[in-house]
């Protein structure tokens, strides 16, 4: 019978408490690969034939000699390897590579040593076995280091009985004929469907608590996912969805924005300036459809010198229309807003209807890379163009957006930003502390008017870096974009 | 940003309030201040020169005196503690550098807490017995060469400073360097002790080599020149590029002598501001005259607000140069004098002017721009409360409208000549919104309705992802900047010759911008060989190249030698192209990338996965069908031949690569990595790559 079915059935049983398993240490004596060897009639130490054919030879013989000779290497008996233990035993002396005869050895057979007899005991229970002790412990010291002659292994040994306590119990079912013979398995399978067997077998009960192998399965990286719930936020809200290139003129993404030419964000410091392509052409006078023409790269020269038709008074330059030109990686993906709002303006003057759009992408700033800072993140933008639109419901969107990203404490304060006025600094609370989380504000008319835009613009952004670290509870942002798979198969896709 | 630590109980003896910390680190977050938290910061005098630092308590002493040089190894036998004091610490807002210091704070904090409103005065002291200080600036100050050739200055009498206060004058000028004045760039700041000095002052030019004065805090150094500051004092070592090239400098010298300042670089010894000092002697020079102007105007006028006595008062300098020197320089006073023989003529100045600005503001505006029910007498209040002067034109009843066509009279708001951020009326409609409180508006929300509609790019993104996902493959995200090395070397190919490159580099990691993924999942691989296998991961990223599909960009090996670059084109009738030319854009392509690493990763797998996609997507693979299209993109209506080519790529094993093809646009690629590239990145697992475009980007 298959020992592990045996085992499983009666570890079941005396779980149920039904039986009893003991277990019971005992040492298990084995005769080695020379004592299996020697063991034929009575046994004898390998010592014992080495002596008995030097006695052959006279009384003495040399190593060499006695190592060709026939009847040891029979016997597997290696001269060299026994010369110490017959000088040990008293039975030769070893001078100068040979061995000869002492004390009693020297005139016969010597009397059978405590070892010897041990073996003999061996040999008689049939080469393994135990006698219990104090013995077994005996004779495993008598052959410690000899375990080409006999060796001992520490052994359990398991019984089963009735349980005492149901014993009684038993017997009476037993006797009731409500014990009977049944057959059962592990697995149902396609055979016991096919031929009805599944009828006759019990299937055996699994220790539901036990864990298996658990798969890893394949999924969105956090930070995807985020930008996944941040993208239904703004789908929800009734925004659509923009987008702009990644490399794209200093125009879209500062002088569009109002931030003049000598701004320190512009800096070669700050932000990466694309060495090939160097320069695009600036976007052309184009007719709106009303059938007026706008010139957006004049109004914006002229809002930037002296304030143009803005109603303010500029920022008192020469406004650069080659500095505008050079291609610059995006540094936020207002970049993008402004150019949504441009064609929004370009198809409905005013523009007339609201519109709601949002922007998600990879910006980039010229940050030395360490735990915290990379060249590059996400960022999120919105923008909201309503005749109504006000700081008031500035106030209400942020809220309502970063409500439907799960948080609810919310800090809005006055803040500062080159392209909006009035400005709104948010912060959030996270455990006890306020962070800043994003910027907002109303574009300004600086921003809105070159573009042909009369309503206003709310606008905010924020990166999503952040906001994935104290989820995910990361302390470097490299964690997010060389990224380790265990991190990416344990992060939760409800965290 | 730089933080400054202001002194609490100072502030609060500014403003005139006994207000609490907790009442104060709110107030100034509602005005728009970056609080960092209160904190306690100690005050120490230097043995070795009476240079004063200041440092937070969990903060070290330095072992060196930035001023004189001197290094201990004990930081306590070079410092001696001479104060200590608790200081609300905040992150400066570049715009606004009228807030910079307790001085100005206060006078912020007293106007939104009704202590005082309307425009801060500034009258001015009148010459004393010695008559108007004057400067007389060389003529050849104009010339471009020496990058300042405005100058203008004013005299603070009356100050009474402490180490705390005097700490604070240099604290200022060091932030008002960087806010405003760019670094020294734009304009730059000195302050003097009056009482050292004798008018006229000159601004004139020194040689480099062939002059000598004792630059600040090197008394125990002794006189050097010019060349010998530039080289060894920190501040002209820090500063030299200003006047790089020139033999001769900028200097301020007192009638007297004394020497005040080798602007921009740095002040004299022995003009030195002290606490002993009771006038102080102002000056800014510079290349941009409303730089210059507003420094002055701010420095001087946060030096009386600074004045726990209130007694200080700022006194108008004359300045004299030659007409032409300036190009828009203030309003001139008693005309420009000619002197016979003398051309070209000289003209007089006062300075500070402290000149306003007066800007219109429609309180209807306001209203409708904050979403607030705001009255005429309301916004004037709240305009006041933020330091402006408010005329009203309805006159003092002006509650009564007067109606001119509809439209009602504009305010008229009077901005101070310190404020740097008002540039239209918006601004103004911003101060009214921050003297409301932005925590006193009631949020609301654009009632307009509005229909959403993702791009359907990202769209097509997520579910070729979730196809990915569904096949076990984990998402992994990387960087779109990467190197020649990286991108082109490790994966045995050649250069591109239309890569997008950067201008300027901040890493050799990041020089440009990657073409294809494949560099990017072999560095992820390559990050996580401690990790188990098999590894199966994908990317759904943005590469740029020209053209519009996955075909290999030119190469000098693929073009030959013969290559010209667009700038040097010549055009079919043999004229050169303008120099003005701009570059053709590339194309920004969305792909799907992934990679299969195990150590039984072969092409088959890859291949198993690259048609699950592909079918996922509308394309049909294999022999023409009846129901295929051959045009038109994917997903929608009947699916998009497409057919597998053997290709030949560096990148991998020979005769193991293929590409997938739509008619002649190349939509997808699979290989076997070339064994030498995967020693490259450090893997020791066979890797299977593929990668197929989505889509084009904007």
């Amino acid at each position: 019978m298959d020992q592990s079915l045996v085992s499983a059935a009666a570890t079941e049983l005396a779980a149920q408490g039904w039986l009893e398993l003991q277990a019971q240490n005992y040492t298990e004596l084995k005769l080695g690969e020379l004592g299996t060897l020697i063991g034929a009639e009575e046994a004898e130490l390998p010592e014992r034939r080495l002596a008995r054919v030097i006695r052959g030879l006279g009384g003495s013989a040399s190593i060499k000699d006695l190592g060709s000779n026939d009847e040891l290497s029979l016997a597997g008996i290696q001269a060299g390897k026994f010369a110490r233990n017959l000088a040990e035993l008293g039975w030769a002396s070893f001078e100068g590579g040979a061995l000869s005869l002492s004390g009693e050895a020297a005139g016969g057979e010597p009397a059978p040593t405590a070892l010897e007899t041990a073996l003999d005991e061996l040999v008689k229970l049939g080469g393994k076995g135990s006698f219990g002790e104090p013995r077994d412990s005996e004779i495993a010291a008598l052959a410690r280091g000899r375990k080409e002659l006999l060796s001992s292994a520490e052994r359990t040994r398991r019984s089963v009985a009735p349980a005492a306590a149901r014993a009684a119990e038993l017997k009476q079912m037993w006797d009731a004929g409500e014990i009977t013979e049944a057959r059962e398995a592990n697995e149902l399978t396609p055979e016991m469907l096919a031929d009805g067997s599944w009828r006759d077998v019990q299937f055996r009960a699994y220790d539901v608590t036990l864990a298996a192998e658990t798969p890893a399965p394949g999924k969105a990286h956090p930070l995807v996912r985020l930008i996944e719930e941040v993208r239904l936020a703004f789908l929800e809200l009734g925004f659509s969805e923009a987008s702009c290139p990644m490399a794209e003129t200093a125009f879209w993404d500062f002088d569009a924005l109002f931030q003049p030419q000598d701004h320190p964000a512009r800096e070669m410091q700050d932000t990466f300036y694309v060495g090939h392509p160097a320069s695009y052409p600036l976007p052309e006078a184009y007719q709106m459809a009303d059938g007026s023409r706008l010139d957006v790269v004049d109004n914006v020269k002229r809002a930037h010198e002296d304030g143009g038709d803005t109603g303010g008074r500029g920022w008192r330059y020469q406004w650069s229309e080659k500095r505008a030109s050079q291609v610059v990686l995006r540094t936020h993906m207002t970049a993008s807003s402004i150019h949504a709002l441009a064609k929004i303006c370009q198809r409905d003057s005013g523009p007339q209807n609201p519109y709601k759009v949002f922007s998600i992408g990879r910006v980039f700033r010229r940050e030395t890379v360490d735990f915290k800072h990379l060249p590059e993140f996400t960022q999120v933008d919105g923008i909201i163009v309503d005749q109504n639109a006000s700081l008031s419901s500035l106030m209400g969107t942020l809220r309502k957006f970063y409500e439907r990203m799960g948080i609810e404490d919310v800090m809005l304060k006055p803040d500062f930003f080159p392209y909006t006025e009035p400005s709104v600094g948010v912060l959030v609370k996270w455990e006890g502390r306020w962070l800043e989380m994003g910027g907002a504000g109303i574009f300004r008319p600086e921003v809105t008017l070159p573009l042909g835009c009369t309503a206003p613009v709310l606008a905010w952004g924020l990166g999503l870096e952040r906001l994935a670290m104290l989820r995910f509870g990361l302390t470097a942002i490299k964690d997010l974009y060389l990224p380790k798979l265990d991190f990416l198969k344990g992060a939760r896709i409800t965290g | 940003m730089p933080v400054i630590g202001i002194s609490i109980s100072r502030l609060r003896q500014l403003v005139r309030s006994e207000i609490s910390d907790e009442k104060l680190t709110e107030l100034l977050d509602q005005l728009g201040c970056d609080v960092d938290g209160v904190t306690s910061m100690l005050r120490y005098k230097s043995r070795a020169s009476d240079y004063v630092i200041e440092v937070l308590p969990s903060e070290s002493l330095p072992l060196t005196d930035q001023a004189s040089g001197r290094t201990v190894e004990k930081a306590e036998d070079l410092w001696e503690k001479i104060g200590e004091e608790t200081v609300v610490r905040l992150d400066l807002l570049p715009v606004r550098p009228d807030i910079f210091d307790a001085g100005g704070l206060a006078r912020a904090l007293r106007g939104y807490l009704g202590v005082q409103t309307g425009l801060a005065q500034y009258s001015f002291a009148q010459p004393g017995p010695e008559g108007r200080w004057r400067v007389e600036v060389d003529p050849r100050m104009a010339d471009p060469l020496y990058r300042r050739p405005f100058i203008q200055c004013a005299i603070v009498r009356n100050v009474t400073l402490d180490d705390s206060g005097l700490r604070a004058v240099m604290k200022l000028q060091e932030n008002l360097h960087w806010a405003l004045c760019r670094d020294r760039k734009f304009a730059s700041l000195g302050a003097y002790d009056l009482s050292k000095l004798q008018s006229p002052i000159r601004y004139t030019l020194v040689d480099r080599e062939d002059f000598s004065f004792t630059p600040l805090f090197w008394g125990w150094r002794g006189p050097v020149s010019p060349a010998q500051m530039l080289k060894e004092h920190p501040k002209g070592m820090a500063y030299a590029h200003l006047v790089e090239g020139l033999s001769e400098v900028p200097a301020l010298i007192a009638a007297n002598d004394v020497v005040l300042s080798l602007p921009p670089v740095i002040n004299a010894e022995e003009s030195k501001v002290t606490t002993a000092t009771r006038d102080i002697f102002l000056d800014v020079t510079g290349h941009n005259l409303p730089v210059v102007t507003r420094a002055l105007s701010l420095l001087a006028t946060a030096i009386v607000e600074m004045d726990l006595a209130g007694q200080a008062q700022i006194e108008q300098v004359e300045i004299v140069q030659h007409v032409g020197a300036s190009l828009d320089s203030p309003s001139p006073v008693g005309g420009s004098t000619q002197e016979a023989g003398q051309d070209p003529p000289l003209q007089s100045l006062l300075t500070p002017e402290l000149a306003t600005e007066t800007y219109s503001l429609r309180p209807e505006y306001a209203a409708r721009l904050l979403g607030l029910e705001l009255s005429r007498e309301r916004c004037v209040e709240l305009l006041r409360n933020m330091r402006h002067e408010v005329h009203d034109p309805e006159g003092a009843n002006g509650s009564f409208p007067s109606v001119h066509g509809g439209h009602r009279d504009p305010l008229l708001v009077t901005v101070a000549a310190y404020r740097n951020d008002i540039m239209h009326e918006v601004d103004l409609v911003e101060d009214i919104a921050v003297a409301y409180g932005y925590h006193h508006i009631v949020p609301s929300l654009v009632p307009s309705f509005t229909a959403g509609e993702g791009l359907a790019l990202n769209n097509l993104s997520r579910k070729a992802a979730s196809v990915m996902t569904g096949l076990q493959f984990t998402e992994v995200l990387s960087l779109v900047l990467t190197s020649e090395n990286e991108h082109y070397a490790r994966l045995r190919r050649e250069e591109s010759l239309q890569r997008v490159t950067l201008a300027n580099p901040i890493s050799v990691e990041q020089t440009m911008m990657r073409e294809h993924l494949y560099a990017s999942l072999l560095g992820v691989l390559a990050l996580n060989m401690d990790q188990p296998l098999p590894q199966r991961i994908f990317e759904v990223g943005d590469v740029v190249k020209y053209g519009s599909d996955l075909s290999a960009p030119p190469t000098a090996a693929s073009v030959g030698a013969s290559l010209d670059s667009p700038t040097n084109a010549v055009t079919q009738d043999g004229e050169s192209r303008p120099a003005t030319t701009h570059d053709p854009r590339p194309t920004e392509l969305r792909v799907l990338g992934a990679a299969i690493c195990h150590g039984r990763a072969g092409y088959s797998e890859g291949r198993g996965v690259l048609d699950s996609l592909l079918y996922e997507l509308g394309y049909l693979v294999g022999a023409e069908s009846v129901s295929a299209r051959t045009e038109e993109g994917p997903i929608h209506g009947r699916p998009l031949q497409v057919e597998y080519r053997a290709d030949d790529n560096p990148t991998a094993l020979r005769g193991r690569a293929a590409a997938v093809y739509q008619g002649q646009r190349r939509i997808a690629e699979l290989f076997e990595v070339h064994p030498e590239t995967l020693l490259r990145f450090g893997l020791s697992t066979p890797v299977v790559l593929l990668s197929v475009l989505l889509g084009e980007n904007g």
